[in-house]
């Protein structure tokens, strides 16, 4: 072997090696901040779970409202404390995870969370003031997840929403609160009526809109019972 | 308020943010398919390796394919008006495809002038755009790592039509650099996504590259 060879090799077997050394260095350097990404989407992820469940306690304790007229004030104000605590809890933390611009990039991982608390926070301003919130109220009374919906989240929490206050209705039927049931039977109405004008926009946004058919047929079935149960009694009393 | 202007209110807030999304999205989309255009043109000049893999002609295409970028740059400019900086990851689903094969592409150019891996700022510096989110519109670590992940498939294939051409050099040298690919690529920790799949299609492509030189080697076409 030639002198001019054997260096050739040689030379050639360091540049494999730096090569090598170099494309291990660097893709080191990827695996420190896919790791770091991924660590934080997972963090989303668990209190996001943790949202749901305090949201869900809080639907729970809602549905109470009706049980006892003396208690009503009390199961609203306690409710107005999860919801506090939620927001000091879970969405402070959430929100120091990320900033604003990374708000989409981590939507999946705290998506349902925020949907859960939707619902449980659009249901106790209908039972407290007897309407539906706006995004804009919803950015001044929570501003944490306020900032993070989109109109579909919104829409998708209302949609939701309704599957709730079908619950109540039925509730109320139980007890005979028919004017209670009335007034949700206009509620869900004017909400699907405006549901089907959006439910093309998005892809899912159909499916929520036939939920929402659902459950308004269901609450008109239920009014519609007590509207003769009514005239049942009346007329054999 | 009471509760039917309510929900008209909060409906009419909804019905206003959906179109004004669904407007964006479609200057977004029109703005990808001008890339994906571009894409194409580059992608097809880039074919021409499998003919002919002699230095000189190596040069020429890669200079041809290179004259390209300054259009990538644009149509990358002309996409990131059409939405608000610090809505990135909101459209960014639109623009994944179109970005992974620009990577791929300046990964191959870079690869047959080279025969090193391109690194992300590189990529960047090609595109014309930032790897850091705090500057605009940037190239994602995923976007550059499934990108590259394109590589492998197209170079095992040049390595087979090397043969054909009887460049019997080019391929054993794919081969080494794929195993290296591919010895960098398990430095990472993945999960079960969709870099995770096209990860695991990397070793057959080290497989394939080894199998050409073997073939090369019984047949005494190299020592």
């Amino acid at each position: 072997m030639k002198l001019d060879e054997s260096v050739t090799l040689q030379s050639t077997v360091h540049d494999e090696q730096d090569g090598q050394n170099n494309l291990q260095h660097q893709f080191a350097e990827y695996q420190v901040e896919l790791d770091c990404k991924n660590d934080k989407h997972e963090r989303l992820v668990k209190l996001s779970r943790d949202i749901t469940i305090a949201s869900k306690r809080c639907i729970f304790l809602l549905h109470r409202v009706l049980d006892d007229p003396s208690k009503q004030q009390e199961v609203l104000d306690e409710a107005e404390r999860k919801l506090d605590q939620i927001q000091a809890n879970q969405w402070s933390k959430i929100i120091a995870e990320i900033n604003s611009d990374d708000m989409y990039l981590y939507a999946r991982a705290y998506w349902p969370g925020l949907e859960e608390y939707i619902e449980a926070i659009t249901y106790y301003y209908y039972l407290k003031e007897n309407r539906l919130v706006t995004l804009t109220d919803l950015v001044s009374i929570a501003p944490f997840p306020g900032r993070l919906l989109t109109a579909y989240d919104f829409a998708a929490g209302i949609a939701d929403l309704s599957g709730e206050l079908m619950r109540l209705c039925i509730n109320a039927s139980g007890s005979g609160e028919d004017s209670v049931m009335y007034r949700i039977c206009s509620f869900i109405r004017i909400i699907y009526k405006r549901f089907v004008g959006i439910s093309k926009k998005l892809k899912g946004l159909n499916k929520k809109c036939q939920q929402v058919e659902q459950n308004l047929i269901k609450v008109e079935k239920a009014c519609y019972d007590m509207k003769l149960r009514k005239a049942e009694i009346l007329h054999f009393s | 308020m009471d509760a039917k202007e309510s929900v008209e209110a909060a409906f009419d807030q909804i019905k206003l943010e959906l179109d004004t999304f669904q407007s964006v999205k479609e200057q977004v989309r029109i703005a990808v398919e001008k890339l994906e255009a571009i894409s194409e043109a580059i992608f097809n000049r880039l074919q021409n390796f499998h003919e002919n893999t002699t230095p000189d002609y190596v040069k020429e295409i890669c200079g041809q394919a290179r004259k390209f970028l300054p259009k990538v740059k644009e149509g990358i400019f002309d996409l990131q008006k059409t939405f608000p900086p610090s809505d990135y990851y909101r459209y960014a689903d639109h623009w994944h495809h179109v970005m992974q094969h620009l990577v791929f592409q300046c990964s191959l150019i870079v690869y047959m002038e080279e025969e090193t891996l391109i690194t992300r700022d590189q990529v960047a510096q090609s595109l014309g755009v930032s790897t850091n989110k705090a500057d605009g519109f940037h190239i994602t670590l995923e976007d550059y790592l499934q990108g590259v992940l394109l590589l492998p498939g197209e170079l095992s294939r040049i390595a087979v039509n090397c043969v054909i051409h009887e460049d019997y050099q080019r391929p054993i040298q794919i081969a080494s650099f794929l195993s290296q690919l591919n010895a960098a690529y398990k430095v990472l920790n993945l999960k079960n996504d969709a870099l995770r799949r096209k990860y695991d299609g990397l070793k057959y492509e080290v497989k394939k590259a080894e199998g050409i030189v073997y073939d090369m080697k019984i047949r005494r076409l190299i020592p």
